[in-house]
């Protein structure tokens, strides 16, 4: 009785070791197959983000790739028409400064998008020197937050 | 000293008390103390109600305008209405973590009166932990990020908050987000304390079962309300985003969804044990993960905020959370042996185990596209970034292949399952999901991958219907009752497997709200003269000039539409920007939506110029109500599958009477 016990109690043990085998395999199929999708998209879909200065640093060898340059907007220079639906900037950083051309829907640059306010842009940078960008996005700015810490002679302020 | 002095009084006592009470619970167990376990308990009584005091002083604070609180200074104003003064609370970081620590207070205290008799051995583990974590908040609220430091001066009127936060969605979205981050703390504590007590047997994973419910559905409002707000506020015309705010609130979720289901593994067969301590310690570590990671500055949001100090802290708080916790895991690996082992490849467990090994996934992949800006500059030295088509390309097939698991799961038995049976219920699916998939195209879903995914979830749709008709039928069967009657029973009889099911049927109404949304939206810009017309999708919009609009606090800029679609006028519209005293120059879209089961159609002021010409964009997004719908079923399914068991002392009648119900699968 006994043997016949640990003869049938064998082949399953067995038999759950096939399983956990295959499915390990299962498994790994699975981590292969998100690697892959990571590995595609990456590529396709990645932008390099940099600031200013580091795009100016690179030259030539920036052009046509894309961008996200992190700067702030120079104060007075947003030309904007809205009956033509045109966009242009210049985005400064210290002694670099870059000129911008929105090519991007009107409704879809932030709200609090002005003067001085820190901006990544999203395009390419033309090898005439002009920078097209087709997605903007705008840090929020603390600014009361930057005013009171100032007014009260400390603290980095707000972003 | 002022009246909300004493709220930073209340947070060092809590603190005190937090630490006293932690420690003592330690020694109440080792050496077997009870009254020390008793004071241990009072302690976290004590400090749910200093907290609370803390908290309401700091309501007390906005509400009766004391701007000599640097907080109450920098995030409100005095015209500012009821409900904003109240979302002002959790407007910025101080307050953010005061309501963690205030909601961790409670939610404590609550876990410590329900178990005042059930999982003894655990209790005075759990409370420990708890206390920890309640100490790291405690730390930071005072001696870091205190929400009552004054100013040395009073000031007449304060700054108010962000434009951008002012809005009603304020309310819900953000205390819902950090309540759901601070309630994985509860099944995280008992988690660990069935590592210490060596029992990480069965008994853990039962206790814990209906606190994670909780948090799952409280994250889950969280996002809900976030996704709600971004669509009705923020004015891309979409819900969400893949900014990193937003995907690291994903995160958690998803995890804590494979938990769920892995769980009930154990449950059943005894298996998968360490797999669900590191599902719980990473889904716990994903929520301080997200509560902190935006605030800390090393990941950049749109939606940004201030840099402050605490990033530091966090990583080292987070640092010791894994180091501790999988430490201790890997020590007590030899008790941790499976009783069982996979039977077959095809089975109900291991649909499970492909389950979980589908949300870690996606989870990590959300993971490392949040992250990939910093891995690639510390790596290559390149800031790498990735928007949200990288994200819908690696996360969409993998949460198809979900939804089709979603589908087959039922079908299949425990251990292994019989072929003959599973095909004589796999073939109804397959007709019903051929049949979508072949009538789709002359609906007008002509893409290739809008109709695969469209068919995957016509597949999980008839899942669940024939689910609950097997289940309505076996009961009628057994008992002879009408639909109606045989419905509600069975659902009440087995709350958790049909309430389960109803979530899932809530993830695929919001599927088909996705999908269709995502791959059928249609968008024009246009810039109008008054009087001028637009039109798109069937929709004829003309615009009649500008009008400004006077409220207390700001003023309006009205786009005036009247819209027609075909023929027929369906309404006006009114999209607009509202600009703020202090904010003068950051002005605030005011959307103009008009819902349908159908369609929205989703209208934007993008500029304007004097009264009569407006720049505006125009959204037709199809089904995205099906996505509010689909959220809400998600939760009602939620309520039912944690509904309490009410009828716990009838059990013994009806134990007959289950036991058939349970085995029909
Ligand atoms: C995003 C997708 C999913 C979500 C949000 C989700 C969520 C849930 C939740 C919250 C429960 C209730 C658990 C409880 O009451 O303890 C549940 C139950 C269940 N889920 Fe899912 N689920 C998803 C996908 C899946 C998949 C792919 C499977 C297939 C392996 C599955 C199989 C089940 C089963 C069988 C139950 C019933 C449990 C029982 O019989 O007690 N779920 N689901």
């Amino acid at each position: 009785m006994v043997e016949s016990e640990i003869a049938s109690v064998e082949p399953v043990a067995k038999q759950g070791r096939r399983t956990s085998r295959k499915l390990i395999v299962v498994g790994l199929l699975l981590v292969v197959a998100i690697g892959y999708l990571f590995a595609v998209s990456i590529p396709k879909f990645m932008s390099y983000y940099m600031t200013l200065d580091e795009l100016k640093a690179k030259g030539n060898a920036a052009y046509n790739e894309k961008l996200r340059v992190g700067a702030r907007v120079t104060i007075g220079s947003i030309e904007k028409d809205v009956k033509a639906g045109t966009l242009r900037f210049i985005i400064s950083q210290g002694e670099d400064s870059l000129p911008v051309v929105y090519t991007g829907r009107m409704g879809q640059v932030p709200d609090i998008f002005g003067d001085d306010i820190e901006v990544v842009v999203e395009g390419k940078y033309l090898p005439s020197g002009i920078f097209e960008a087709y997605k903007i996005e705008a840090k929020c700015p603390s600014k009361m937050t930057a005013k009171l810490e100032t007014a009260e002679g400390g603290g980095q302020g707000g972003k | 000293m002022s009246i909300t002095d004493v709220g930073y009084v209340a947070v060092l006592l809590s603190l005190v008390v937090a630490f006293y009470s932690g420690v003592a619970a330690i020694v109440s167990a080792r050496r077997g103390l009870e009254e020390l376990e008793a004071s241990a308990r009072n302690g976290v009584f004590a400090i749910a109600g200093l907290l609370s005091v803390a908290g309401f002083l700091l309501f007390y604070a906005f509400f009766s305008h004391d701007f000599g609180v640097r907080y109450v200074y920098v995030n409100a104003t005095r015209d500012m209405p009821w409900y904003l003064k109240l979302s002002a609370f959790w407007g910025g970081q101080e307050g953010s973590l005061l309501f963690w620590a205030w909601g961790l207070s409670i939610f404590t205290a609550v876990v410590i009166w329900q178990n005042l008799r059930r999982n003894r051995e655990f209790m005075p583990y759990v409370i420990a932990v708890l206390m920890a974590i309640q100490s790291f908040f405690l730390v930071v609220l005072g001696f870091v990020s205190n929400p009552f430091e004054r100013l040395p001066f009073s000031p007449l009127d304060g700054q108010g908050l962000n434009p951008l936060l002012r809005d009603a969605g304020m309310l819900g979205h953000p205390p819902f987000l950090l309540a759901g981050y601070m309630s994985w703390s509860i099944p995280f504590a008992f988690a660990i304390a069935a590592l210490l007590t060596g029992k990480p047997g069965a008994e853990w994973i039962r206790a814990v079962r209906h606190y994670t419910l909780v948090a799952w559905a409280v994250l889950w409002i969280g996002l809900l309300f976030g996704a709600w707000w971004a669509y009705h506020v923020l004015g891309w015309g979409g819900y969400w985003g893949w900014d990193p705010v937003e995907n690291v609130a994903l995160m958690p979720w998803l995890m804590g969804t494979a938990f769920l289901h892995s769980i009930i593994v154990q449950e059943r067969r005894g298996m998968l044990k360490v797999w669900n301590f590191v599902l719980i310690i990473l889904t716990f570590a994903l929520s301080i993960f997200g509560t902190f990671v935006v605030r800390s500055g090393v990941l950049s949001s749109v939606h940004a905020f201030a840099k402050s100090a605490i990033g530091p802290l966090f990583f080292l708080f987070l640092a010791v959370i894994l180091v501790f916790s999988l430490a201790l895991l890997f020590t007590r690996l030899s008790s941790l042996r499976s009783e069982q082992t996979f039977d077959a490849l095809v089975s109900r467990e291991s649909s499970f185990l492909l389950n979980n090994l589908l949300l870690v996934g996606i989870t990590f992949a959300v993971f490392w596209g949040s992250i990939l800006p910093l891995v690639s500059e510390a790596v290559r030295g390149v800031k790498l970034t990735v928007g949200p088509p990288f994200f819908i390309q690696v996360a969409g097939p993998l949460f198809l292949a979900l939804m089709l698991l979603l589908g087959i799961c039922p079908l299949l038995a425990w251990r292994a399952v019989t072929w003959a049976t599973l095909w004589r219920n796999f073939r109804w699916l397959l007709l019903g999901t051929l049949v979508v998939a072949g009538v789709l195209p002359f609906v007008g879903v002509r893409n290739p991958w809008a109709i695969v995914a469209y068919s995957a979830s016509a597949f999980a749709l008839a899942s669940i219907i024939l689910e609950y008709y097997r289940g309505v039928r076996a009961r009628r069967r057994f008992s002879g009752e009408g639909y109606p009657k045989a419905l509600s029973t069975l659902v009440s009889r087995n709350k958790r497997r049909y309430g389960g099911y109803i979530i899932h049927l809530g993830v695929v109404i919001m599927a088909v709200g996705i999908i269709g949304s995502l791959m059928f939206q249609k968008v024009r810009e246009a810039t109008l003269s008054a009087g001028e017309s637009m039109s798109i999708g069937g929709y004829t919009i003309t615009y009649n000039g500008n009008a400004e609009v006077f409220m207390p606090g700001h003023q309006m800029i009205q786009a005036k539409l009247d819209v027609l679609q075909g023929e027929k006028k369906v309404g006006e519209m009114g999209p607009g920007k509202s600009i703020y005293r202090n904010y003068e120059n950051q002005p605030v879209s005011r959307i103009a939506i008009r819902s349908g089961l159908g369609e929205d159609l989703y209208i934007v002021l993008a500029g304007y110029e004097g009264n009569s010409l407006a720049t505006l964009t125009v959204f037709v997004n199809p089904l995205v109500a099906w996505v509010w719908i689909g959220g809400v079923v998600l939760l009602l399914g939620t309520l039912v599958a944690g509904w309490p068991e009410l009828q716990a002392r009838a059990v013994p009648v009806r134990r007959p009477v289950r036991r058939v119900v349970a085995s029909e699968a």
